[in-house]
């Protein structure tokens, strides 16, 4: 394996993950001693950081086949599209949320929303396809859930109390 | 629509009601989330805005899945 210069990040982060976050420098906090130890025999040379790296590989393919029997057990999500809250349109809330959505959000506020918490889209499926990041993908429906909060307060219509119901 | 199924989507509509952090600051802090959850302590208070911001966010939420999931077992070993 050709030298490498490693990223100084805990073992465990992605560097390509690392990319997509919101711009800002490296954690301030102190490692702990185990990421220290870590990052120590991984900047070594010669036998010291081949073998680190041989122990790297065999942590994240433990971390893989775990992570993959783990999903393998796990149900899979129902879709869900605009069409199910249209049939919906009985209930007020509902339809003053379907209206806000339509009105007072900005068409790319829009878009997200309706991608990420309507279609169910991957975040980070969607930030790829628009060029952006998780990071700010997550602000915008952030923005946008605020934004209809606050129109469904003023609206006298408050619903944390019916969705803490099964929260 | 089943009740179940608008809460669900409501859920998701509007997000969590308490302050959270973003995706930055929760990939920053998940590692130390976990530890002090899985050695039985108050996460939630050491990080504020965290667990809000998992309940809002499924990619986040995923990865605190996987890797609370991944350290607990590697624990029980």
């Amino acid at each position: 394996m050709t030298a490498v210069t490693l990223p100084a990040v805990a073992p465990m982060e992605d560097a390509a993950h690392q990319t997509t976050l919101d711009a800002q420098p490296e954690p301030a906090r102190r490692l702990d001693e185990e990421s220290r130890s870590w990052l120590r025999d991984l900047r070594a040379e010669g036998a010291t950081k081949d073998e680190a790296i041989v122990r790297l590989h065999q942590l994240l393919l433990r971390a893989a086949r775990f992570e993959v029997s783990r999903r393998a057990t796990l149900p899979h999500l129902r879709g869900s599209d605009l069409d199910d809250l249209a049939n919906q349109a009985a209930d007020d809330a509902l339809m003053t949320l379907q209206r806000a959505i339509g009105e007072i959000l900005t068409p790319h506020q829009r878009r997200v929303l309706v991608a990420l918490a309507l279609n169910e889209v991957p975040i980070d499926v969607l930030a790829e396809s628009l060029q952006t990041t998780r990071g700010a993908l997550y602000k915008t429906l952030h923005d946008a859930r605020r934004k209809l909060r606050k129109h469904l307060e003023e609206c006298g219509l408050s619903l944390d109390a019916w969705l803490g119901e099964t929260n | 629509m089943e009740h179940q199924d608008l809460n669900h989507m409501l859920g998701r509509l509007l997000g969590p009601a308490e302050p959270e952090v973003g995706c930055g600051v929760c990939f920053d802090e998940l590692d130390r989330y976990v530890e002090i959850e899985l050695a039985g302590a108050d996460a939630d208070a050491a990080i504020p805005g965290l667990r809000a911001h998992l309940g809002g966010c499924p990619a986040c939420r995923e990865e605190h899945e996987s890797l609370r999931a991944l350290v607990g077992g590697e624990q029980a070993l």
